[in-house]
């Protein structure tokens, strides 16, 4: 076709497969693009003044509702950040428990990700529904991975959706060790899914687009950051430390979404699996590299439709990390600790991995240990404004070959590439019956 | 859709799984209704509930037990707040937005829809009931709590029929 005939406009009212509401704007005119938006037009949500007088030990029960699926991420960074603001130590124990939950959010997550929400892009369905008739075999196993990381999250958390085993200083109920050990037994059993999931992402044909931005995760000098780190930038190649966030995400407004935008070193930043992989490459475990090699994930990669390929990368990373830390607490076994702790005045900033990528939470307490201050910054909000700069770069260069259709799906995948993420309120079932 | 219980299959051994959220006012019925039915003991063992679960839990649950259900959950059934109905996912032509479904909006709909699709052929019976409110908030409305002795009623006559047969 004729470039100067590519006169478009593409608005995207609602994308789907994303969590919440967000509209992607594409106007070109013979062949010129004249504007790219993408406007997130979420309400506020306000968790950050639900939380104000509420004791310490409540705060993390509370903001693990802020998201669905990232509920053990946001609870164990609140947990993270009151206990620093208290001056709370944690043991050995809990930090191994705690890393386990992170794992299981991590499975439970991507697997949901890369099977329901990206797959069916590039299987050319509409959704899981389709795929579960053209592929059954697919979904069947993504069913069977993500019932097992489910409940691996229940054994240590109580239960899947918004643990309640987890505190502050530690845990309120032990797993069982036949749990454990049982546990176990499932994760290498899994094993075989797992590799037939690599071998479904070798096959899906990734859109190669690339541009270069600044990486931002955790890093941990000992192991893979998840849990624990400070703040990296691939564009320094230096960490600050977790209480410095303020000054990593500069959050800004723009007009056209009601999310925070935010930028550190330049314009933009992506945080999630592509950056982690890329800034932490090195402490991968060795499964995990070679998935890396057979999916043809080079370090630094630049193209965020490898996003997906990433978080199979860490899928598997997770599931070896996870036998390799269950033989630890199977080793060490488990015993009751002492979880009071004394209230006093205090700030403190947590942070932690979650699957969409680097996320803070900081709060204040005063004297009576109430909660007079909160701030929560999580992935979604860090990511939009390099999601538009994607875009941005790409429609220029998807223009002369694409049709309008296929741009749009281009836009579409490229937006859930980054964060689909589930955030559970109402259940309701609409039903139209057929007289 | 009627408001007498399908019948289920000779020789079954239904399952009774209560859905919902506690955060959600009546969107709590389904689990209320069920939870009060484990009291029994002669249900207790077939009595499952599945707070906030998504599809893709419902389907693989459905998938592992192979066995008929009877799913107790809020609906909007275009009914009279607090009434309830009976009706089969095969007979009732359910709202599966395909075309833009997302893990966020997959519901009990698309949970029984996917798990149909990958072999679950069991029998099933939804107990649906209109709720008063769905805003956020715990508890059972007032109006609710007060028609909930004559939908346990309902719902355990259905449960009972289903025990008869098993």
């Amino acid at each position: 076709m004729d470039l100067k005939s590519k006169t478009y406009t593409i608005d995207v009212k609602h994308v789907t497969r994303v969590e919440g509401h967000g509209r992607i704007i594409v106007s070109t005119k013979e062949g010129v693009v004249k504007e790219v938006k993408l406007a997130i037009t979420e309400a506020n949500r306000f968790f950050e003044n639900f939380v104000k007088g509420m004791q310490p030990a409540e705060v993390p029960w509370i903001v693990s509702r802020i998201c669905g699926i990232c509920c053990v991420g946001h609870q164990l960074t609140a947990t993270k950040a009151v206990e620093a603001a208290l001056g709370i130590q944690i043991s050995p124990q809990t930090a191994l428990l705690r890393k386990l939950l992170t794992e299981s959010q991590f499975l439970q997550s991507h697997v949901l990700h890369v099977y329901f929400l990206a797959v069916p892009d590039f299987l050319g369905v509409k959704s899981v529904l389709p795929l579960a008739k053209s592929h059954p075999d697919v979904v069947k196993r993504a069913l069977r991975l993500k019932k097992l990381a489910n409940d691996y999250t229940a054994l240590f958390g109580g239960r899947t959706l918004h643990p309640m085993a987890n505190t502050l200083k530690g845990f309120r109920k032990l797993p069982e060790l036949d749990a454990v050990a049982a546990l176990r037994h499932r994760l290498l059993e899994a094993i075989p899914d797992i590799e037939e999931t690599v071998r479904v992402a070798k096959t899906l044909k990734i859109p190669p687009y690339e541009r270069e931005t600044e990486y931002v995760s955790l890093k941990h000098p000992d192991e893979y950051a998840l849990y624990d780190g400070d703040v990296f930038s691939s564009d320094t190649k230096s960490s600050v430390p977790v209480e410095k966030y303020r000054e990593v995400t500069n959050e800004f407004t723009v007009a056209h979404s009601t999310t925070k935008w935010s930028k550190w070193h330049r314009d933009s930043y992506f945080a999630g699996a592509l950056a982690r992989v890329n800034n932490n490459f090195d402490q991968l475990l060795p499964q995990a590299k070679q998935t890396a090699e057979e999916l043809g994930l080079k370090v630094p990669c630049y193209n965020p439709y490898m996003n997906n390929v990433a978080q199979v990368v860490e899928v598997v990373h997770c599931a070896y990390n996870s036998v390799r830390m269950l033989d630890e607490l199977l080793g060490g076994g488990l015993k009751d600790e002492d979880i009071s702790y004394e209230v006093k005045a205090g700030r403190g900033v947590g942070s932690c991995e979650v699957p969409r990528g680097i996320l803070f939470h900081e709060y204040e307490f005063d004297s009576s240990g109430r909660c007079c201050g909160a701030n929560a910054i999580i992935p979604t909000s860090q990511n939009i404004n390099n999601v538009e700069q994607d875009m941005k770069a790409f429609v220029p260069k998807m223009l002369p070959d694409m049709s309008k259709e296929e741009l749009t799906l281009h836009m579409e995948m490229l937006l859930r590439a980054y964060d689909p993420c589930i955030s559970c309120s109402v259940h309701m079932l609409d039903v139209e019956f057929v007289d | 859709m009627s408001t007498k219980p399908v019948a289920p299959a000779a020789g079954s051994d239904w399952k009774i799984v209560g859905l919902g959220t506690y955060l959600g006012h009546d969107d709590e019925i389904g689990l209320a209704l069920v939870r009060e039915i484990a009291r029994d003991a002669a249900f207790a063992e077939r009595c499952v509930l599945l707070d906030s679960s998504d599809a893709a839990t419902i389907a693989s649950l459905l998938l592992e037990w192979l066995r008929p259900v009877i799913l107790v959950d809020a609906a909007n059934m275009d009914v009279a707040p607090g009434e309830y109905r009976f009706f089969s996912d095969r007979d009732a032509s359910m709202i599966l937005k395909t075309s833009s479904v997302s893990t966020h909006g997959m519901g009990l709909a698309e949970g029984l829809e996917l798990a149909r699709t990958l072999g679950f052929d069991q029998a099933s019976c939804i107990f649906g009931v209109q709720p008063f409110d769905l805003s956020p908030g715990q508890g059972l409305t007032p109006e609710m709590t007060s028609r909930f002795p004559s939908l346990l009623d309902a719902l355990r006559e259905a449960c009972s029929i289903s025990r008869t047969e098993s």
